[in-house]
């Protein structure tokens, strides 16, 4: 069955006049030139000639990617993005994903801004520590970014990575150190305040040249999606829609160049006049909007413990998990025995060096096959080493007093080479 | 509307198209209805002349008449059944998805619908070793999901590797872009086989919902023909190229489906995704905080659930992962485990005999806990529309044998009234039940375009 007219991507103008004309499918604008169509339709020849280049259409074998391809083009991927609390890198599957978009969900104070800005420093890690070595575009509408945060939080990882370098006595590591300073890490994280719906839109729609323009971006965080939408738009129904083309866009930017997109959503109370409880709260935005993201995680508070709920993922199971917020960054709850026993264990290297989602069998026959044996060793050390000495970097009063200190002293630094 | 030009048909050339352009001719609607004898008077052209170019006109491009009962052999011998990997829905769906239909999954966010998707694209792919197509609108379709499933049907590597070459994967991310690759798909399949030994069975789109709602609303008032466009495209593709049709879909915040009523009428099948989560996530003492899925509104109670499934007669066997495990894979069961398997006693499927009503819901299988604690969510898909199943009731009228003419109309117009539907099992159905009082043949238009 040829195309109908109808269906290209046209305005309505020209439509009317191709239907009007007797028009119906593509196959009869084939045997026209240009000068007869403009004729025929009474349109410039310019605007004739779009149409016809449309109704071509691209010629040519086509050929798609099939899913060995796709998954060795996953598999070669060098590095992850963890959130440095294995408990939810295990939740998300070995760090955040790239190539889709994460949702997180939360009440105010949950953690949704620090876990954005804890991500923005990991994704700087380098590669020889396992991490991605790239850039990140912090997108933000509430005006809740906090350089001095960020400061601190690099200076947490940049010791973490220096005691991995100095136990493993890398020459590269010890290399990438050289480079890896907080000055650096802040000068990696390109900064855009939105302030209404229409920034945001017009940000989103500028993302892609953006990102071409700086091959090193991996990251984009937008925090919070939920604000300008909620206050800006009343229409309802138009604001579905410019959320859905927001999705899209999106999700679009994360497949087509491997981005790791991160957004932030509000919490509101859904009434349930039908059942036993009258009220619970759900992620904000409606529920178009929950189709948006492909994995989506819920931040709540149970008394005075942060839990993430892991609600949708077509890879991973249902879990929830606990993490903490440190002066550090956001960390795994260190294991006592007075917690129950449903908190997760710190993990042990065994579990890291046999990654959940990088399977270990393929044939040879593959061509690519030596790239499809992969483990993050790099990475499993990051979390070993953290595991192992719990007690002295969360609790200590001494450090706390340290790193206030250093946030004394960071508060007089500003944000250098903040692109814009 | 095919517009009159030089070439459409031998005896059409350029003077006779631009003297009936005078007249106000220029489509070949207005030359079938035009009044051959005025026209050729006015236009001063032979009446042969225009009365064979009308009759070639309209034997080239008009439909032709084919009895219901060669539709029928013909529906027979092309129509085949694709299992979708998942025994519980395969019943639920009188066996698997049929070839030439298009078939809907809709539920709310979390419910499982890519995970459906990813299913029968692997066991098309596996199972069946014919081809497939799946365009994917929203990113989420991870091939190490497919590997997983993949492996738990194959132990072989070099199997599994050539199981996942037989899915094509496309990202299209808008309207535009997904009407431009089923095109592309389209010409592909219509393509002579040059060395291709294995068919194109199913094609999957995942998902409509979200590359079509930005075009509709007030200020795009023709969304919804783009989306008719598709509708067209895909049910063309479906019957023409004897694939199954799989088309993902959201729902609204009130819990219906989402793109509207027009959009309704297009799948023949639709099967709605729930979930039900059982109990708080932890529950710390004194203090337990609810987080409502999104989909609690769907959640149906047991009582219901049992009612319904003792009326369709399948029978819950014990819910058990029948998924070989790879030994070196420590925490790959964890993608598995999302999608377990129920072992259903079911005699009427076994038999191959059991046909679902519409309404009919089941319960698909549980996400286990990854880490301890964590609820079980049940999952249930309810077959919310099938122009194949039917309901108990069926219409068969009751009139005395003999009486051919009344007959005959009585079937005519049940064919004119099936042949809205479209849909030669349903006819075929009602046919069986009438043919038992009567003996007649029925010979009904149908449409090709």
């Amino acid at each position: 069955m040829p195309r109908q007219v109808g269906s290209l991507p046209l305005p309505p103008h020209q439509r009317a006049r191709l239907q009007a004309a007797g028009f119906e499918t593509t196959d009869e604008l084939q045997g026209i030139g240009p000068c007869q169509l403009a004729e025929e339709l009474a349109i410039p020849r310019e605007e004739a000639m779009g149409i016809l280049r449309m109704a071509r259409g691209q010629e040519g074998p086509v050929n798609y990617p099939n899913a060995l391809q796709l998954l060795v083009e996953e598999q070669a991927e060098d590095g992850l993005l963890p959130t440095f609390s294995s408990a939810l890198d295990d939740l998300l599957g070995s760090g955040v994903e790239l190539a889709v978009i994460t949702e997180l969900c939360g009440a105010p104070g949950v953690g949704k801004t620090q876990l954005c800005l804890q991500l923005a420093v990991d994704i700087q890690i380098p590669g020889c520590f396992g991490g991605l070595g790239g850039q990140a575009a912090y997108l933000d509408t509430e005006g809740s970014f906090m350089p001095e945060r960020l400061q601190q939080m690099s200076e947490a990882v940049i010791t973490h990575c220096s005691r991995l370098a100095s136990t493993k006595q890398e020459r590269d590591q010890q290399d990438a150190l050289k480079t890896f300073t907080p000055d650096f890490i802040l000068g990696n994280v390109f900064y855009f305040r939105c302030f209404d719906v229409t920034q945001l839109i017009a940000q989103s729609h500028l993302l892609p040249d953006f990102v071409d323009s700086h091959p090193k971006v991996r990251l984009v965080i937008i925090d919070s999606v939920a604000s300008p939408f909620r206050h800006g738009v009343d229409d309802a129904a138009l604001r579905t829609r410019l959320l859905i083309s927001l999705a899209q866009r999106l999700a679009q930017l994360a497949s087509t160049r491997r981005l790791a997109v991160v957004l932030t959503n509000q919490m509101t109370t859904r009434i349930h006049p039908n059942s036993t409880q009258s009220a619970s709260l759900t992620p904000a935005l409606g529920e178009s909007w929950g189709h948006a993201a492909t994995h989506r995680v819920i931040l709540q508070w149970q008394g005075n413990r942060r839990f993430a709920n892991l609600i949708k993922s077509p890879t991973r199971g249902e879990a929830t998990v606990e993490f903490t917020v440190t002066s550090e960054g956001i960390r795994d709850v260190p294991t006592t025995p007075s917690l129950p026993a449903t908190m997760p264990a710190i993990p042990t290297a065994s579990m890291f060096l046999s990654s959940p989602t990088i399977p270990t069998s393929l044939p040879s026959t593959s061509t690519s096959s030596n790239l499809i044996l992969k483990s993050p060793s790099a990475l499993p050390s990051l979390h070993m080493t953290s595991a192992s000495m719990p007690p002295s970097t969360s609790a200590s009063p001494a450090v706390l007093g340290c790193t206030a200190g250093a946030i004394s002293i960071a508060g007089e630094k500003r944000m250098r080479n903040m692109d814009d | 509307m095919v517009v009159l030009r030089q070439g459409l048909c031998s005896g059409l050339d350029a003077e006779l198209v631009a003297s009936l352009k005078a007249r106000g001719v220029t489509t070949v609607q207005d030359l079938v209805c035009a009044n051959l004898a005025q026209l050729a008077i006015d236009a001063d052209l032979p009446y042969k002349r225009i009365a064979m170019v009308r009759r070639v006109l309209v034997a080239q491009l008009g439909a032709f008449l084919a009895s219901a009962e060669m539709a029928y052999a013909e529906l027979l011998s092309s129509t085949a059944i694709l299992p979708t990997g998942c025994t519980a829905l395969n019943s639920l769906l009188d066996c698997g998805l049929y070839t030439g239909e298009l078939t809907e999954i809709t539920g709310a966010p979390g419910t499982g619908k890519t995970q459906v998707c990813a299913c029968v694209a692997v066991s098309v792919a596996c199972d069946l070793k014919q081809r497939v197509f799946y365009i994917d609108t929203t990113g989420s379709l991870s091939p190490s999901l497919l590997l997983c499933l993949t492996q738990a049907k194959l132990t072989e590597p070099s199997l599994q590797a050539s199981a996942l070459q037989r899915i094509e994967i496309v990202k299209a991310f808008d309207a535009f872009s997904v009407l431009d690759e089923v095109e592309k798909f389209q010409k592909r399949l219509s393509e002579p086989l040059l060395a291709r030994e294995e068919e194109v069975r199913v094609l999957l789109l995942d998902s409509v919902f979200s590359v079509f709602s930005p075009l509709f609303g007030s200020g795009h008032a023709d969304g919804q023909s783009f989306l008719m466009h598709l509708a067209r495209q895909l049910k063309f593709l479906a019957k023409e190229y004897n694939l199954a049709v799989v088309v993902t879909n959201g729902v609204l915040s009130s819990g219906r489906e989402a793109l509207g009523r027009a959009w309704s009428h297009v799948p023949n099948v639709r099967i709605s995704l729930s979930m039900e989560r059982s109990g708080p996530p932890n529950k710390v003492a004194g203090q337990s905080m609810e987080v409502a899925g999104p989909s609690d509104e769907h959640a149906c109670t047991d009582v219901e659930i049992e009612d319904d499934i003792v009326r369709s007669d399948v029978e819950m066997a014990e819910m058990e992962e029948n998924i070989e495990i790879d030994a070196t894979d420590d925490g790959s069961d964890r993608h598995v485990k999302k999608f377990e398997r129920i072992e259903t006693k079911d005699t009427r499927s076994e038999s191959g005999g059991g046909v679902n009503s519409v309404g009919d819901i089941i319960r698909l299988g549980g996400t286990s806990a990854a880490s301890g604690g964590d609820p079980k969510s049940l999952r249930y898909a309810k077959l919310t529309k099938s122009t194949r199943q039917v309901s108990d009731s069926v219409f068969v009228p009751a009139f005395p044998c003999g009486r051919d003419s009344l007959a005959l109309m009585v079937l005519l117009i049940f064919s004119i009234t099936a042949n809205c539907f479209g849909d030669t099992w349903l006819m075929r159905r009602n046919i069986e039940c009438l043919s038992q009082n009567v003996d007649s043949k029925i010979y009904l238009n149908m449409a090709i375009n």
